[in-house]
């Protein structure tokens, strides 16, 4: 397989704290690895030094498996490498006196010695790609957080590295533009874009990456999928920093169109304990299964291999009342009251989370995250699951 | 009252020698900014460089011509060179090198927090992307330190202008040495003086008037 990246004991030293310590770390093509961690724990600076951005005291950081980058290695080399790899940060530093588009391709010109008009091109062509092609020709300072940060990326990518380094790139942002970033990361990550992402968005971590690296105090405490380390952390410290994030949790997403809906859906399978059960109330023969579309069959997998069941208190259509209970035979359900018509929405307990979802023209899900909220709401559902049963034994 | 009956068609009697003498005034001055200012930038790369054989000498150096009075310089250099260096050099170029001694030290210092007054960040972002440090002070940090470098780079440069009349001391034939000249012939002081003055108002302030409106300029 191809390596994009090996760091072997990497050591960094601050005056004489050590914040780095003997860090390795591989990185196959392809792969998407988050980093997270407690502030200080020494995040950024790993993603720095990996980045050449800053030197480190001792320990090698080995690019594609040939160029090897070590403390005392000449700035030729370090140029070079750097070229390879992209680097994002938290306050984007754009350059305030080029425009957009000259910030985009600027180095495109002066280091990969593209022709002006092509560079042009390319840069063009990225701009459209994070939705800021109309902005151009404006200067950095007119744009918002979240415009500057997209220019950013789009900086980086249009350099074609063959990895990015993302570091807390939505910590300077306001909450509601955090979303159009992650996006599009998450669509890079669809793209099979090589990534080590610094974040403090677990949820987003888990849903994009491959593997999460939680580190402490400058060491690597454990590595793992999402699933095992989010829902089955192996060190005493993982589960307490976890339970301090956990505790904090309480938000409100909102996630339109096809595409992410499916994501969502397909994010809250992964992040959710195997076993456990999703509690739904709405139509049989809603939309929900349209708009999955394609991605069901990744549900349907993620829900038989997670032995993950759907509790489900419904009213039903009729017309469909086979077609979907052929498909769903394993799960429970509860028929409440015939309906003739799909009001195109239902709502969903996952966990800790509240899900309500439409499913009109375009799908979509509002995510609610509060433990007391998602309490009251179960005793609702249990109280029609019961008085569902009782009244209507016809089960199906 | 004391009357006192001016004359100044005296000026024009010696306004060959006092032409010459504005000349020679504008050629220190323009000479003495031209490799103050490379001098400036030098000493400024040396400074900010992480290499300690780099930092601390050109740092040292910087300190001695801030602090050293311009005068003492001037007059020490006037007697020091031949002896030290072995070269005989004239008065002119004597005051040429101390004035770019000493516009250099202010300037690198001028540049310095020009350059320090850039975050950190810009230069990351410029690596990052494979940019050469070159690269990246040429057409990051210093257009945008720009703006922070003019306002007292300029205001240095009119100083060195002025402090060019330092150098009659030493008998360069510049503006002031020549008014000298001229009073112990024809013992009109006040004329003379006068007329020197006013040259040099007429070399400043057109400068100090085009340069104020070129920091305007953004």
């Amino acid at each position: 397989m191809n390596q994009v990246l090996n760091v072997k004991k990497l050591v960094k030293d601050y005056e004489n704290a050590l914040v780095l310590r003997d860090i390795n770390l591989k990185v196959n093509k392809g792969q998407v690895i988050s980093i997270i961690g407690p502030s200080g724990s020494g995040k950024t600076t790993l993603l720095r030094c990996v980045g050449m951005v800053e030197n480190f005291e001792s320990g090698e950081v080995v690019f594609d498996e040939k160029e090897i980058v070590k403390n005392n290695t000449e700035e030729k080399v370090r140029e070079k490498v750097r070229n390879k790899i992209g680097l994002v940060f938290q306050d984007f530093h754009l350059w305030p006196h080029k425009t957009v588009l000259e910030n985009v391709s600027y180095a495109l010109i002066n280091v990969k010695k593209d022709s002006k008009k092509e560079a042009i091109k390319k840069s063009k062509v990225m701009l459209k790609k994070v939705g800021l092609l109309d902005k151009s020709d404006d200067y950095p300072d007119s744009l918002s957080g979240g415009q500057k940060q997209r220019v950013a990326i789009a900086r980086t990518l249009v350099m074609e590295p063959k990895i990015i380094l993302f570091d807390e790139i939505t910590s300077a942002l306001d909450p509601e533009l955090v979303g159009g970033i992650l996006k599009i990361i998450k669509r890079l990550a669809k793209e099979g874009m090589t990534m080590i992402i610094v974040t403090h968005h677990m949820r987003f971590a888990s849903e994009v990456s491959d593997s999460i690296i939680f580190l402490d105090k400058g060491r690597i405490i454990e590595q793992n999928t999402p699933q095992k380390l989010f829902s089955n952390p192996k060190e005493k410290r993982t589960k307490e920093f976890l339970s301090t994030i956990v505790d904090k949790k309480q938000e409100i997403n909102v996630y339109e169109g096809y595409e992410d809906f499916q994501a969502y859906h397909i994010g809250l399978l992964k992040r959710v304990k195997s076993g456990c059960v999703g509690y739904v109330m709405g139509a049989v023969g809603d939309r929900w299964f349209e708009c999955m579309g394609e991605s069901y069959k990744e549900y349907e997998k993620l829900l038989k291999e997670k032995k993950i069941i759907w509790k489900w208190v419904s009213y039903k259509i009729e017309g469909f009342e086979k077609d979907v209970s052929k498909s769903l035979k394993d799960q429970l359900k509860v028929s409440l009251i015939p309906k003739k018509f799909a009001t195109p929405s239902n709502f969903n307990i996952w966990e800790d989370t509240i899900i309500l979802q439409t499913f009109g023209e375009t799908p979509a899900i509002i995510e609610i995250r509060n433990k007391h909220l998602v309490q009251g709401y179960l005793n609702y559902f249990n109280l029609l699951w019961d008085f569902g049963n009782k009244i209507n034994k016809n089960l199906y | 009252m004391i009357t006192y009956n001016w004359d100044f068609s005296i000026i024009f009697n010696y306004k060959e020698a006092i032409l010459k003498g504005t000349l020679i005034t504008i050629e220190i001055a323009f000479l003495s900014i031209i490799l103050g200012t490379i001098l400036g930038l030098i000493l400024c790369f040396l400074k900010i460089s992480k290499n300690p054989f780099f930092k601390y000498p050109s740092s040292i150096f910087i300190e001695i011509f801030r602090d050293l009075p311009l005068l003492v310089l001037l007059i020490w250099l006037f007697y020091a060179i031949p002896p030290l260096f072995g070269i005989n050099i004239s008065a002119f170029y004597t005051s040429i090198i101390a004035f770019s001694l000493n516009l250099g030290a202010f300037s690198a210092e001028i540049f310095r927090a020009g350059v320090n007054s850039i975050s950190k960040g810009q230069t990351e972002a410029s690596l990052s992307l494979g940019l050469t440090k070159f690269q990246t002070m040429k057409d990051i940090i210093f257009p945008q330190a720009r703006r922070i470098i003019i306002p007292p780079l300029t205001g240095r440069y009119i100083e060195t202008i002025k402090l060019t009349s330092l150098a009659s001391i030493i008998a360069v034939d510049e503006l002031l040495h020549v008014g000298g000249i001229i009073i112990s012939l024809s013992y009109r002081p006040l004329e003379v003086y006068t007329a020197v003055a006013v040259l040099y108002l007429a070399i400043i302030m057109p400068l100090t008037f085009f340069l104020r409106r070129f920091e305007r300029r953004k």
